[in-house]
């Protein structure tokens, strides 16, 4: 019987391009997820009755649904959307790499809005009272004035809810994707050695969650410290 | 009922009125046209079910029913004309193998897929390709010799399976007393035996013997030689509602058959170590007079 670590040993370029999937599928969904939020934000916050309640109830929708169940529908249930929307012939595959992205997209940009509103909102109103006295335009008054103080405030939670976006990113194993705990899992089971593998998935997990979480906290000490 | 089961059967109920009133239901041969239309055939496989199919060090997709179904697509490559056809593999599992082929992302799901009654409601089969009859494994060290002396034991048994309603038949005829436990896979089925929490395991005993052949106690772990379940009828899975599209695979399955090719194939992964296992009846049976048949309960 070969040995655990002769199995990792063969299975070491397998486990890193499942490593390098999960961590790309969480910083790209992080960024776009991000960019996304940036415009929903606003437009929750934004004066027009419409564009806010739209903003709402995607955010609702998407806090309100568990991920796992977002990941699956869209996975199954996109290629007839699209088949139906461009009037195909066929189903439209989408493949389960496309479709794992997109969904940790849209389902981030609702976090993340929620947290760059946050974030803006807790801008004192004296802090925009002031920028108008000094007769800052608006697109100033947010450069100059609101936004250094709501990007420093929002950062270290913008930060710790990538890390947890990266922990989710394991559902994709609904997906029979190849990222790390899927790719790990299935050498466990190949190999009938799921408790060593199952352990190797924790302990990579739990390193890269700590080491990124140990960062954000620097970030905050030194954010707290700027801010006197 | 698992969560993803739960999932499974909401997504179902979504994908079936989509796919009736989509304009594919009108063609005689969607699944055909589809293919030619893309110029690929896509091969569902399961990724760490070997020797039926799973993905090597290198990464490549192998395994019995893998094999067959390449054998398929070369024979659709000559009866449709097309030599230029493409292949791509997507990997799938019980929980989402059913829509991944109603939705149209794979054309033939090539596993270990039970043909039953239920399952071609919503999908359809080809000619049966192996004919897995399950088994007790127990350790030697734990006196379980025959069926019998399952008595008042735990045994561990895969979730909505073939062998579940068998194991529940069993225990009501021998009133044995059974305490079932359930798994999700054949990994956590062997993993309940060998770490004890189970005295047996009731599964398809090809799979078994791989995890037997691979576990430090593989001395101590065997058969129950006295009993053995109905075969489950197992075969290639594809869309419902292109018939012509099933008569060229099972046309290709039963070339397959009369060349030799199967044999060679069977002979290839399950008359190797650790299997070592001749064909049985069932499938004897069906080299010489191919059949769609789903599993008789």
């Amino acid at each position: 019987m070969a040995s655990s670590w002769q199995v990792l040993l063969a299975a070491l370029p397998q486990l890193a391009e499942g490593l390098v999937f999960s961590v790309t599928l969480a910083a790209v969904s992080a960024i776009a997820g991000m960019l996304v939020g940036i415009p929903i934000a606003l437009a929750r916050i934004s004066g027009a009755r419409a564009l806010s309640a739209v903003a709402w109830a995607y955010v609702t929708l998407f806090r309100c649904v568990p991920l796992l169940l977002v990941i699956f529908w869209f996975y199954l249930l996109m290629p007839l959307l699209a088949q139906r929307v461009i009037g195909a012939r066929f189903p439209v595959p989408i493949g389960p790499v496309y479709s794992a992205f997109f969904t940790f997209m849209i389902f981030e940009a609702a976090y993340y809005s929620e947290i760059i509103r946050a974030g803006i909102q807790s801008v004192a109103r004296g802090q925009y009272e002031a920028g108008r006295a000094l007769c800052l335009s608006s697109v100033d008054l947010y450069r100059y004035v609101v936004l250094p103080q709501a990007i420093r405030r929002m950062l270290p939670i913008l930060l710790t809810q990538t890390v947890i976006l990266f922990q989710d990113t394991s559902l994709v194993y609904v997906l029979t994707l190849p990222d790390f705990v899927g790719v790990a899992a299935r050498l466990g089971q190949r190999e009938g050695q799921l408790p060593f593998f199952y352990i190797l998935i924790a302990v990579v997990f739990f390193a890269i969650s700590f080491a990124l979480s140990r960062a954000v906290r620097q970030l905050e000490l030194r954010g707290a410290a700027a801010a006197y | 009922m698992r969560p993803i089961s739960a999932l499974l059967v909401i997504g179902s109920a979504l994908v079936a009125p989509a796919l009736s009133a989509s304009p594919v239901a009108a063609q005689s041969t969607p699944t055909i046209d589809k293919i030619l239309e893309r110029g690929q055939v896509t091969i569902g496989h399961r990724p760490s079910s070997p020797p039926f199919g799973y993905v090597n060090d290198k990464g490549e997709v192998v395994g019995y029913t893998v094999e067959i179904c390449r054998y398929v697509v070369e024979q659709l490559k000559t009866a449709l004309n097309r030599p230029d056809l493409r292949t791509a593999y997507v990997p799938a599992d019980p929980s989402n193998r059913i829509p991944l082929v109603q939705n149209g992302t794979i054309d033939l799901e090539c596993a270990t897929t039970g043909n039953t009654v239920e399952r071609q409601k919503i999908v359809a089969f080809s000619y049966s390709t192996i004919f897995p009859d399950a088994r007790f494994a127990v350790r030697r060290s734990s006196g379980i010799a025959s069926v019998k002396d399952l008595k008042g034991r735990s045994v561990a048994v895969l979730q909505g399976t073939v062998q579940q309603r068998q194991l529940t038949e069993l225990d009501r005829e021998l009133k044995l007393g059974i305490k079932p436990v359930l798994a999700k896979d054949t990994a956590e089925n062997f993993l309940l035996l060998e770490t004890g929490r189970v005295d047996a395991a009731l599964n398809d005993p090809i799979l078994l013997s791989t995890y037997i052949a691979k576990s430090r106690d593989a001395a101590d772990l065997t058969f129950v030689p006295d009993w053995s379940g109905q075969p489950e009828n197992d075969a290639i899975m594809m869309a419902k509602g292109d018939d012509r599209f099933r008569s060229l695979v099972n046309a290709a399955i039963k070339k397959m058959m009369d060349s030799g090719e199967f044999t060679k194939n069977y002979e290839k992964w399950l008359m190797a170590p650790p299997y070592n296992l001749p064909m049985n009846e069932a499938l004897k049976k069906q080299m010489a007079n191919p059949t769609d048949d789903p599993t008789t309960l």
